[in-house]
């Protein structure tokens, strides 16, 4: 799903023009998020001690 | 007139400086610069005035309360201030009148503090340029054409430009240690959950920390020592003991370790950024500290895990008014707001459990050394609406350019400071970063204390101030 379409379907009613200026920028972020995914998190639960201060 | 609180309280203490005088020189400076500086949404004359003669009142009758009794000070626009409108630097708030005073001006009302007003910030906290479109550009009182940083830009603005005598920020990204950095003062963030931040308006709720900036390493930890403390209202703070640091008369880190990092925190550096801070980094071999070269953890993979936490986080605060008051959002908050509604659920909280090995990583390393520097920002102050910079040659966008050594550091909650450690060939300040274990920031203003009585940058003047 792009961008726009995903604008779209959640209904979030941001003017093209400006989904047009920030699809460049979710989708850096989308793919540095992959990065993340490969590691195996599976075993870390981040709740309810949500704050690594407060564990 | 000296503006520290060192200088300052002693004489206060005695009688030897009345308290509403000493508020009458500091409003009469702000009416001065004010125009050219915009550091302040609103300045609180009355109220001002109102605290220094209750002040003044109390210390005539032996009820001398502490080192900030007496004292001036401005608080970023986003602590709640009961009576007094606080703003957050948005238009949608623009006549927000909060019904109590947050915790930390509570703590400072207590301690006699006196608040000349509430300064200004980048819209909502969200930015490091302090280039406000509703309340206009805060200017460095460096160079009146350079941003001050952000987003507590107008908090140091104002202490830089000598119309306050200590100054309260928040830092969520860098927010304190920028613009301390580039005002040519001194941050704190302290450890996360150390000060309350009840009644300050959140921008991430996992990363916010609320902190002080002063004119010099002893007078922020004043300040510091006057706001923490855990706080049942804020169910995030800490009930620990506090450690008073200990300054000692002579400048000395014998015994002390202190990790230097050989990746990451050196890399597209300014080239005068560089030896500033590997000046200052032999001052503190010199001091007797033991420097041990270190590596630390992949810090561009964690500034993702931060910008995925804080678009979440951010937007979480703001979902309902995107919806409804769109248009009375600056262009580049607004783009930040709506990019964080595209971060999913199970990113945020996969993010949030990457977080941890950052933390592992850095008390790992600080289980060896006391200490780790770095600069606190790679680049000098941008020009106002600059929006490239190039350093060796590399293009950089400046909002990433500015927070790389930043963003990171918030996740892990450790105690930061940035004290000044030089000035460019174009007289612009230069920052250097110490990070401390969690808790001790005790430990990080004790090397602080010991760098400036060995160096005088902190003595240095914005041209303001001199002229």
């Amino acid at each position: 799903m792009t961008v726009k379409q995903a604008a779209q379907a959640w209904q979030f009613n941001i003017p093209e023009e400006e989904i047009d200026r920030i699809a460049p920028v979710v989708e850096d972020v989308t793919a540095a998020i992959e990065k993340i995914l490969d590691r195996d998190l599976s075993t870390i639960d981040p709740l309810p001690h949500f704050h690594p201060t407060h564990r | 007139m000296d503006l520290t609180i060192t200088e300052l309280a002693p004489k206060i203490e005695r009688g030897e400086l009345s308290p509403v005088e000493l508020t009458r020189h500091v409003l009469d400076l702000i009416e001065k610069r004010q125009p050219r500086l915009n550091a302040f949404i609103t300045v609180t004359a009355e109220h001002a005035l109102t605290q220094a003669r209750q002040a003044e009142r109390e210390i005539q009758n032996g009820q001398y309360r502490g080192k900030l009794h007496g004292i001036p000070y401005a608080a970023k626009d986003l602590f709640y201030t009961k009576g007094i409108k606080t703003t957050v630097g948005s238009k949608i708030m623009d006549d927000f009148v909060p019904d109590f005073d947050c915790a930390v001006i509570e703590k400072l009302s207590a301690a006699g503090a006196v608040m000349v007003g509430k300064a200004g910030l980048h819209e909502w906290a969200y930015g490091i340029t302090s280039n406000n479109p509703h309340y206009g550009s805060i200017r460095n009182p460096w160079d009146l054409d350079r941003i001050p940083g952000g987003s507590s830009g107008g908090s140091t603005s104002a202490l830089a430009g000598g119309l306050c005598c200590f100054s309260l920020g928040s830092d969520t990204g860098g927010s304190i240690r920028i613009p301390a950095s580039f005002c040519g003062l001194v941050g704190l963030k302290p450890t996360f959950g150390r000060v309350s931040r009840y009644g300050v308006f959140p921008l991430g709720h996992t990363l916010d920390h609320a902190g002080p900036f002063g004119l010099t390493v002893r007078d922020t930890a004043e300040v510091y020592l006057a706001m923490a403390g855990g706080d049942s209202r804020d169910q995030s703070s800490v009930h620990r003991p506090l450690t008073q640091p200990k300054f000692g008369p002579e400048p000395s880190l014998a015994g002390r370790k202190i990790g230097v990092p050989e990746n990451f925190y050196f890399d597209h550096l300014h080239p005068e950024v560089e030896a500033g801070v590997r000046k200052a980094i032999s001052v503190l071999g010199d001091l007797g500290a033991k420097l041990i070269p270190i590596t630390v953890p992949d810090i561009e993979e964690f500034n993702t895990v931060a910008r995925v936490i804080l678009l979440a986080e951010a937007t979480s605060v703001h979902e309902k008014r995107l919806r409804e008051r769109r248009g009375e959002f600056g262009d580049d908050v607004r783009a930040l707001f709506d990019q964080g509604r595209f971060v999913r659920a199970s990113d945020y909280l996969n993010a949030q459990r990457r977080r941890r090995a950052l933390l592992d990583g850095f008390n790992d390393l600080l289980s060896q050394v006391d200490a780790i520097v770095t600069p606190t920002i790679p680049v000098p102050p941008a020009k106002i609406g600059q929006d490239t910079l190039v350093v060796a040659g590399v293009e950089h966008n400046v909002r990433l350019a500015t927070t790389r050594f930043m963003r990171a550091l918030n996740l892990t909650g450790l105690p930061l400071l940035s004290v000044p450690c030089g000035l460019t060939s174009d007289n612009l300040p230069i920052g250097l970063q110490v990070i401390g274990r969690l808790w001790d920031e005790s430990g990080i203003l004790e090397i602080g204390h010991a760098y400036e009585q060995a160096t005088d940058w902190h003595t240095k003047q914005a041209p303001i101030v001199t002229e």
